[in-house]
């Protein structure tokens, strides 16, 4: 057997081709020569050495005379055998593993010292770290009748650390904390080579001031999300100070999931009041805590706000929206332009024409066409039409109303029969947005419409039995969104 | 077909480079000194702060910027061109910073955006610039309190 380091052998080498275990203890002394924490003679030459055999010798002179096995008085056989031989004594065992650790402990203690020198603290505890990672990973690859023996002494010293029968030493503090991970999975070991490599990294890429941000990164802010430019706020204080305080990054505000669950009327105001008054697209995606109040404060607050999209903020009503826009209009601003608010319930007629007076939309041509709206799962008009919801010709309610994408609906040009209405005047597919004849459709879980096309292709068959729970023909569709 | 003019601009470790002037004069900074200078058929200008690789990258992507017609084709060269790491795209910055051209800056923020929104938290976001935590505990944990709505 090869020993790898120099500094001192671990476990003789020519006693393990004999012995079952490096640590066989008779009467609470070790056997092999490997000196226990009593003997501190032997401490320091253990330090000292670095001739395996002289080690042994040394060990084996001074210990000779404390492990009567090794030279027997007598020639009754009962005393040539040793009494403990498989450690079956808990508390010495304990003992011994503990002195053995202690041991590694103070001499990998000394000898990083020695290498690392007078480096940082930080960089020291990683050279530290990584040194007992791979005396450990050789541990672990010795002869496989030690290894056992190894870890399991590794797993019972971390129960005899954690009851407080700590080594006193306290020169290297973090070989303490190495021998907590020595005692633990290779998981923890892999973290901290990959915290090392982080830290090396991190120096490497470090710009000229040292661990200040570069210039540059406030250009590129402009690109950043809400919640992206909350994680650069927390990063450090020059960046914290540069985002709270450009109101050009607050211009346009598009707060959608999962940040939408979260906001309330307090926080929206303390966003909104970033722009400090500049404010001029607010989106919000399903914030269904936003009140009436709260967004009419933030309207008040940001006269210049041109585009203003609510879709799904279901405490929001259409009165309170149309109370925000009265407050725009009334300080003489151009007021919103743009208005979104699929979703809102209970618009009726007059609610519409108040709106489309205060959206200036009397003054426009009426005939603009624009883009046809599709019917799809994220229910948002893209466009730059001023509103998004208008009077379905079918019903003569108030709601978003589709266009058709179906090839054969394109060609109808009178009127009456154009595919063009609500979704409860015509029911259409969530998927592909075509309006759904009779008999060609599945509904799904969440009560949404797939023509048979679109559910061939998100489940893959035509069997109306995927409708329940559980398909009796075992079709598998945990992989869809429908459901 | 006319002869475009050349600009021909010497960087700090006095490489020539020859470029068109219509491609010269997209840095705002260059602009600014040739139409001081009077431009001539020959135009010499000394752009002392930038080193050789970053004039050789500005002038390639201008040319190639004005060879690519397609949307298409540019944007998919842009991304191409944008994929590199960290000290090259510090080096471009300064480079666009300093000649002053709009583009190949938006170019590299977007790029350095992209950086920022892979980063899965702000341990993350300090590691991969380099930035150390100047935060004191107390403000941390004024931070975190301010915050505590994101993360409930």
């Amino acid at each position: 057997m090869t020993l790898n380091f120099s500094h001192r052998p671990i476990i003789p080498a020519h006693l393990t081709e004999d012995r079952v275990s490096p640590m066989r203890i008779v009467n609470s002394y070790l056997v092999e020569g490997i000196p226990q924490k009593n003997g501190d003679g032997y401490l320091e030459s253990w330090h000292s050495n670095c001739e395996r055999e002289d080690c042994i010798d040394y060990g084996r002179d001074k210990s000779g005379g404390q492990f009567g096995s090794l030279e027997p008085v007598s020639n009754d056989i009962i005393d040539l055998l040793p009494s403990d031989p498989f450690g079956m004594d808990i508390t010495s065992t304990f003992t011994a593993i503990t002195g053995w650790l202690e041991d590694l402990e103070v001499d990998y203690g000394g000898y990083v010292r020695d290498d690392v020198g007078t480096g940082d603290g930080s960089h020291q505890l990683f050279a530290g770290l990584n040194f007992i990672w791979n005396n450990s990973m050789w541990f672990q690859t010795f002869p496989g009748e030690c290894k056992g023996s190894v870890s399991g002494g590794l797993g019972v010293c971390s129960q005899a650390k954690e009851r407080g029968n700590v080594s006193d030493h306290t020169g290297f503090g973090s070989a303490h904390s190495a021998q907590g991970i020595l005692c633990f999975g290779n998981e923890d070991m892999v973290s901290v080579d990959q915290e090392n490599d982080e830290f090396q990294d991190c120096e490497v890429c470090s710009e000229e001031h040292e661990g200040a941000p570069h210039e540059a990164l406030s250009f590129a802010f402009g690109y950043l999300g809400l919640r992206d430019l909350f994680a650069v706020e927390s990063v450090c204080m020059s960046l914290r100070s540069v985002v709270q305080n450009d109101p050009l990054l607050w211009r346009n505000i598009h707060i959608d999931q999962p940040l939408s669950d979260k906001l309330t009327d307090d926080v929206l105001l303390q966003i909104t009041r970033r722009a400090q008054g500049s404010l001029q697209c607010l989106s919000l995606v399903d914030c269904q805590r936003i009140t009436d109040e709260g967004l009419q404060c933030v309207v008040e607050e940001n006269p210049k706000l041109v585009k203003l999209s609510v879709p799904g903020c279901t405490r929001l009503s259409i009165e309170g929206i149309l109370n925000s826009l009265k407050a725009l209009k009334s300080v003489g601003r151009q007021g919103v332009k743009h208005l979104r608010i699929a979703g809102v319930y209970g618009v009726t007629q007059k609610h519409f024409e108040e709106l489309k007076l205060l959206l200036g939309m009397d003054n426009q041509i009426q005939q603009i066409v624009h883009k046809p709206h599709f019917y799809n799962r994220r229910n948002v008009c893209e466009d730059d039409r001023a509103i998004d919801i208008e009077m379905c010709l079918r019903c003569e309610n108030v709601r978003l109303v589709y266009d058709c994408p179906a090839e054969g609906c394109q060609q109808k040009d009178h009127t009456a029969q154009l595919c063009r209405g609500c979704t409860l005047c015509i029911p259409r597919c969530i998927q592909c947005g075509r309006c759904i004849n009779d008999g060609e459709y599945e509904e799904t879980f969440s009560l949404e419409l797939l023509c048979s096309d679109c559910w061939r292709d998100e489940f893959g068959c035509d069997q109306s039995c995927c409708c329940v729970a559980v398909c009796t023909a075992g079709h598998d569709f945990s992989a869809s969104s429908g459901i | 077909m006319l002869l475009s003019k050349n600009s021909a601009l010497e960087s700090k470790d006095n490489e020539i480079f020859e470029v068109e002037e219509s491609i010269a004069i997209q840095s705002e900074l260059i602009k600014t000194m040739t139409t001081m200078v009077n431009s001539k058929a020959y135009v010499n200008e000394r752009n002392q702060m930038v080193p050789e690789a970053r004039c050789r990258k500005q002038a390639n992507y201008h040319v190639e910027q004005n060879n690519k017609i397609v949307d298409e084709e540019l944007s998919d060269w842009e991304s191409k061109f944008f994929e590199v790491d960290m000290d090259d795209l510090h080096e471009l910055f300064m480079a666009a910073n300093y000649l002053e051209i709009e583009s190949l800056l938006n170019g590299v923020t977007k790029r350095v955006g992209d950086f920022i929104k892979a980063c899965k938290n702000v341990e993350v976001i300090r590691q991969t610039f380099g930035i150390n935590n100047d935060f004191a505990a107390q403000q941390e944990e004024e931070i975190r309190k301010l915050n505590s709505w994101n993360h409930i």
